[in-house]
């Protein structure tokens, strides 16, 4: 009963859902090989971490060194004036700086208090180095830190961000995006752990710029104690060997400069402070290109030996720098 | 009454354009609100938390003092600042929150004029000062040890620490940034006459002014002195406006005539500038003392250990007294 | 121009307002941060905030004085807040728009029927109100819960903003978490997915702001209503009334919105805004008396039923520790809108909608919890008390917070007290150094303080075999490298310390100061410990050891309520 044109009409239908059919099945099958996995996980996953692609370390942004220019100390109230002539010692900011550097300025941001209290690095300093580094014709200056409290608050009550911002300088607040697992090679603490890469990422210069404080666990916090900063995660695990996290980040981190501002010198109560009462003033200010001399020498003026900061000797023995700060030379003056 | 019957379609428009009329004005209403703000309501602002002065709280009543019993308060002190035109003083103590013995003495004094105010302070500055610079228009400050003085107007401020401590100095200076705000100098507070030395080599800061009896002699009134640098060796410079070239020059004469009476050694002078300038110069025990007069004005170099020096300065300073006169 | 052309635009300029107040709750000086917008005003204009806060406080809150403009404009145009100014309402009526697009005439017509469940929205109301009343019987302000202001505040600023502001980070630098925020999220998506069925269904049947409005809109001056009694009946006006008042026949004009779509629809113009009653006559919604006094009732026995938990007396959960500022308890309960402006204004997002921690009725009041966020509470910051509507967080200063100045003699508000949990403290527990908590206390002198000891590292009592210098060389293996920390000594039999500065599995080095004398016999390691202890007289609860604490589940120190500056009865100092 049924017509041929009908029966062509169904056989046509039949080869094409035929067709359909087999299209999908190579789809299913397809799709299945490419994401066939037979292994399942291992026991780690060794391209790929858990935070994303893992980095081998960070560059190195130091300038080639000159005996008798590594640290010079100056004397003085007026923040801008003593860092000013503490650089001008060391070769002034061209020996740093050269034109279109993209350069990142790491102060201590830790806490949402203000620059009366100093347990911040001062605004002063920092708009002082960034004018400086803007002078040379910098192309770009980056202030950033990973605050301990929120940082929103820290840098603005800080003054940093006013300062910053002021003087022309970028200020860049922490990201979770801006962490990337990082391991240290000839370190045993910095395995994987998140650190804070974005921001230095496109930069070529790194300075450095930290207050002098008083700190019951790692007895003083100054500009090595400062690379903290860069640890991201739950860092806090790291307390229970600080010593050995201080000497690694400050294997970690080759800075151009490092500025240590004792004008005024936490002297008890810290890291935090809080109170005026804690402060003295002490009216220094050291720039150094070796970090472990300019704490070494931060050490006097809260009354320290070297020796009762074990961080110092790890670092040197390390290879970061020298302990005995005097036979760099420092190069000293006084500004009024 | 009906606001908009089905063909009340005028109405309506212009009902629905004063509806939007009031919706732009809310929005305008809105936008003026929000710009007037302070974050420090909020905490959040820049340098917020910061304790000016208010570690110290005043202790007690606050205690003025005249003409009359001014003496009782500051004694051998007295006279000097009645000379100089003293009207009133008000005295407050302050101590720290946190330590009761630890504290200072405010001492207000009135003196009637900004040149009144200034001349106790500097008259009384003492050598291991450290100027105060942020204090504001025609204000001058110092700490030193345990006590800070700032001049303000027609206010003369001392402080005076309990200790010396650097908290005690913090909390002192909050309380003098809080005064230079509250006392705020006018413009006819400034006193110009310190723009009249010679602005380079001049130690900033270094400036006294004597209303009467300068350097001992009765007759020398309103005389501005200031410590002058000539290569590495130090000068004090003096100058006196007076009403007219006569009287400067009466004056002139009459200190050289005191200055011989005492037992000063008349010497020459070297150089036009000085000659033209009728400068004359003595011996005075050992240093060297200069007056002369330009124009209206009495000046001269006062204890100077190197004639040379002495003189070099002189005639600077006779130069830009010269471009005043003009 | 229509008027209904100018009510839409009306609806669109406060539902634009509104997200922009929500974006500009953020801390910060720019323009689109929070500078002096005001950003409470839709919350302050809410006639039922007033209301329920003068029900509960017996007071009229300074700041809420807009509301009043809103019921006299009611009461002479009736209620033009919901059909015109309510950005919830605004939500619901553009969404029931999309529902209900291409819908027949005659199946618009039936969704916007009159129904007789409209009368729930009145018992809500009362119900609320009896919550709030008496004071003696644990009156607690619960109308936040329905009122459809603070309802989408809170969905606004605790959801869609955290949700949309993930990668644009315009509201703050890192995302931004809301514990309890799940259930805001679906108490508003059903109420908006409702319109699907009903258009407005939220406005018709459970708002409890319109119920309040329809009250009091039945006197007012200017009604919606026939100009003639008689009219072909084709319901046309029904198509797309909002309030679902039946405008064609006895109009109930507590549920008119004033929409004014019945007068557009219908086409022989039969409908007027006027003085007069409909020509076709009003009638009152259908609420029975029994309805009305048997909400009343079990609102009064409702707020003593929900304390039954002791949760406001000796049963406090010890993890609602207030934002600082906070009233007591019960005052804050006649206040808090659960509107989440101090959970959206906090800086470091520690402030949180609690879920029922705090009892019932603190079902999305603000609790800190400093496992959240970026820092406990911030010494210098006290944004959430200048943002509050109602003042359940006072508006206090940064002085007083602080205990400076004026309030030097009151000293800081405390929020809290932190307690170390000594089996779960590194140092307490493991012998461990850390003292994390104590670096980070933001109090001078700090409330952390540390008891030092030396202890002996398990398994590390060996003899000398021999010493070299300022090396001694031990009998059995002890884990290299380990010791090298600055953290460990070696201790003598004669009772001296020396620090360790290297070590190999057989040996430690000492570099400081000269090996004592006798040093023959077994050594000890010992490991130097700071203990953190707390100075309850200091500490003020703040949180920000708890959340820098490196035990990163269960903190080893934690805040909780005892000692707290708002309430008498948790205090802990004598």
């Amino acid at each position: 009963m049924t017509e041929p044109n009908q029966i062509n009409s169904a056989r046509r239908q039949l080869l094409i859902r035929g067709a359909k059919a087999a299209a999908s099945i190579a789809a299913a099958v397809g799709v299945a090989r490419w994401l066939y996995d037979p292994k399942g996980p291992g026991a780690k996953n060794e391209e790929v971490g858990f935070l994303g692609t893992s980095v081998k370390g960070l560059s190195d942004f130091s300038v080639p060194r000159k005996d008798g220019q590594v640290i010079s100390i100056v004397k003085g109230q007026d923040r801008a004036k003593t860092v000013n002539k503490a650089i001008e010692l060391l070769g002034g900011i061209e020996r740093f700086i050269k034109p279109g550097d993209v350069v990142v300025i790491k102060p201590n941001v830790g806490f949402a208090t203000p620059p009366l209290l100093g347990a911040t690095t001062h605004p002063d300093v920092i708009a002082a180095v960034v004018k400086l580094c803007y002078e040379k014709k910098a192309s770009k200056v980056i202030v950033t830190d990973n605050s301990i409290n929120d940082p929103a608050s820290c840098f603005t009550i800080s003054g940093i961000s006013k300062a910053a911002s002021a003087a022309g300088a970028q200020v860049v607040m922490p990201r979770d995006s801006y962490f990337s697992p990082l391991t240290l090679e000839g370190g045993s603490l910095i395995k994987d752990w998140p650190i804070y890469c974005a921001p230095f990422a496109k930069a070529n210069k790194l300075i450095g710029i930290a207050p002098l404080k008083n700190h019951h666990r790692s007895v003083a916090s100054m500009t090595m104690k400062n690379w903290y900063g860069l640890l991201g995660g739950r860092r806090n695990v790291f307390h229970q060997d600080i010593n050995n996290i201080i000497a690694e980040l400050a294997m970690l981190v080759k800075p151009t400069l490092v500025i240590l501002d004792g004008t005024v010198t936490m002297m008890t109560n810290g890291p935090t402070g809080g109170s005026v009462s804690d402060l003295k003033k002490t009216n220094t200010m050291i720039v150094s290109c070796d970090m472990v001399a300019a704490d070494a020498f931060g050490c006097s003026l809260l009354n320290l030996k070297p020796a009762d900061l074990p961080y110092l000797a790890i670092a040197e023995k390390a290879g970061v720098g020298t302990v005995d700060y005097e036979s760099l030379k420092p190069l000293r003056a006084e500004v009024t | 009454m009906q606001l908009f019957s089905g063909r009340a379609r005028t109405l309506e428009s212009v009902v629905g354009m004063l509806i939007l009329l009031v919706m732009v004005a809310t929005a305008a209403g809105i936008y003026i609100v929000s710009q007037n703000y302070n974050m420090a309501r909020f905490g959040i602002a820049s340098g917020s938390g910061q304790e000016s002065g208010g570690d110290f709280l005043p202790v007690g009543k606050a205690e003025t003092y005249n003409n009359d019993n001014l003496y009782e308060k500051i004694d051998g002190k007295a006279p000097m600042y009645q000379e100089a035109g003293f009207v009133k003083l008000t005295a407050q103590r302050f101590a720290a929150k946190s330590n009761s013995e630890l504290g200072f003495e405010l001492y207000v004094y009135d003196m009637n004029n900004a040149k009144n105010a200034f001349s106790v302070y500097s008259r009384q500055k003492r050598a291991d000062a450290t100027d105060l610079n942020d204090l504001g228009v025609s204000a001058f400050g110092y700490v030193a040890g345990n006590e800070i003085c700032i001049s303000l107007g027609r206010n003369y401020i001392e402080m005076i620490g309990s200790a010396e401590s650097n908290e005690l100095v913090d909390g002192m200076e909050g309380i003098a940034k809080d005064l230079s705000a509250k006392f705020k100098p006018t413009d006819n507070d400034k006193i110009v006459e310190l723009g009249y030395f010679p602005p380079q080599g001049t130690v900033a800061g270094s400036w006294k002014l004597q209303i009467d009896n300068a350097f001992g002699f009765d007759g020398l009134t309103d005389a501005y002195s200031a410590t002058y640098k000539i290569g590495d060796k130090a000068v004090s410079i003096f100058f006196s406006k007076r009403k007219n070239a006569d009287e400067a020059k009466a004056i002139a004469k009459n200190y050289y005539d005191f200055l011989i009476t005492n037992g000063g050694k008349a010497v020459t002078v070297d150089g036009e500038v000085l000659k033209s300038a009728g400068a004359s110069v003595a011996d005075f025990y050992g240093s060297f003392e200069m007056v002369f007069s330009t124009g209206v004005f009495v000046g001269g170099v006062h204890e100077a250990n190197d004639k040379q020096a002495a003189e070099k300065a002189a005639e600077i300073l006779i130069g830009r007294l010269k471009e005043i006169n003009d | 121009m229509k008027i209904t052309t100018v009510r839409r635009i009306n609806q669109l300029f406060f539902f634009a307002l509104f997200v922009w107040f929500c974006i500009v709750t953020t801390v910060g000086e720019k323009f689109w941060q929070i500078r002096n917008w005001p950003i409470n005003w839709i919350l302050q204009i809410d006639p039922l905030v007033a209301l329920g806060t003068i029900v509960s406080t017996r007071k009229f809150y300074g700041p809420l004085h807009c509301a009043i403009g809103v019921v006299i404009l009611t009461i002479i145009f009736g209620r033009f807040f919901c059909g015109w100014i309510c950005p919830f309402g605004a939500i619901h009526q553009f969404v029931g728009y999309l529902g209900n697009r291409g819908k027949k005439v005659a199946v618009k017509i039936r969704l916007n029927i009159y129904r007789k469940a409209q009368c729930i929205k009145y018992l809500i109301l009362i119900f609320f109100l009896g919550m709030a009343v008496f004071p003696s019987l644990a009156g607690t302000l619960q109308t936040g819960l329905l009122d459809p202001i603070p309802l989408v505040t809170r969905s606004f600023q605790l959801m869609l903003l955290p949700i949309f502001d993930r990668g644009t980070y315009l509201t703050s630098v890192n995302a931004r978490y809301y514990e309890f925020g799940w259930l805001i999220f679906t108490v508003f998506a059903t109420a908006v997915l409702l319109n699907l069925f009903i258009p407005r269904f939220y406005c018709r049947f459970i708002c409890p702001t319109g119920a309040f409005l329809g009250i009091i809109s039945r006197f007012s001056i200017w009604r919606i209503g026939k100009t003639k009694s008689e009219c072909i009946n084709c319901k046309m006006c029904e198509k797309a009334c909002e309030g679902g008042c039946e405008p064609s026949g006895n109009i109930k004009i507590a549920e008119c919105v004033l929409c004014f779509n019945c007068r557009d629809d219908c086409k022989h113009d039969l409908i007027a805004y006027q003085t007069l009653p409909s020509l076709a006559g009003e009638t009152q919604v259908d609420v029975s008396r029994r309805g009305v006094v048997l909400s009343f009732v079990s609102g009064i026995i409702a707020a003593p039923a929900t304390r039954l938990s002791g949760k406001v007396a000796s049963n406090w959960y010890t993890g609602v520790v207030r934002p600082p500022g906070a009233l007591a308890e019960p005052e804050f309960l006649k206040r808090c809108l659960k509107c989440g402006q101090c959970m959206r204004v906090c800086p470091t997002n520690v402030i949180q909608p609690a879920g029922l921690e705090g009892g019932l009725e603190g079902l999305w009041s603000p609790i800190l919890n400093n496992r959240i966020g970026s820092s406990g509470c911030q010494l210098n910051c006290v944004a959430c008390g200048q943002v509050c509507p109602t003042s359940a967080i006072r508006p206090i200063t940064l002085d007083e917070k602080r205990g400076l100045g004026d309030f030097a003699s009151a000293g800081p508000i405390k929020l809290g007290t932190a307690f170390v949990d000594q089996g779960r403290c590194l140092p307490w527990s493991m012998d461990k150094p850390c003292i994390v908590c104590q670096e980070n206390c933001p109090v001078s002198p700090k409330a952390i303080f540390t008891k030092d000891v030396f202890t002996t590292v398990r398994d590390s009592v060996v003899s000398i075999k021999q010493v070299t210098e300022n090396t001694i060389e031990i009998d059995r293996d002890i884990p290299a490298d380990k010791f090298a920390t600055g953290d460990y000594y070696v201790l003598f039999e004669d009772g001296s310390r020396r620090k360790i500065s290297s070590n190999t599995a057989t040996s430690v080095g000492i570099s400081e100061g000269k090996l004592p004398a006798a040093a023959a016999g077994k050594i000890e390691i010992q490991v130097r410990l700071q203990k953190p202890c707390v100075d309850i007289e200091k500490c003020i609860g703040c949180g920000v050891c708890e959340h820098e604490c490196p035990v990163s589940g269960k903190r080893a120190i934690r805040i909780t309520a005892e000692g707290e500056t708002r309430s008498t009865d948790r205090r802990l100092l004598l």
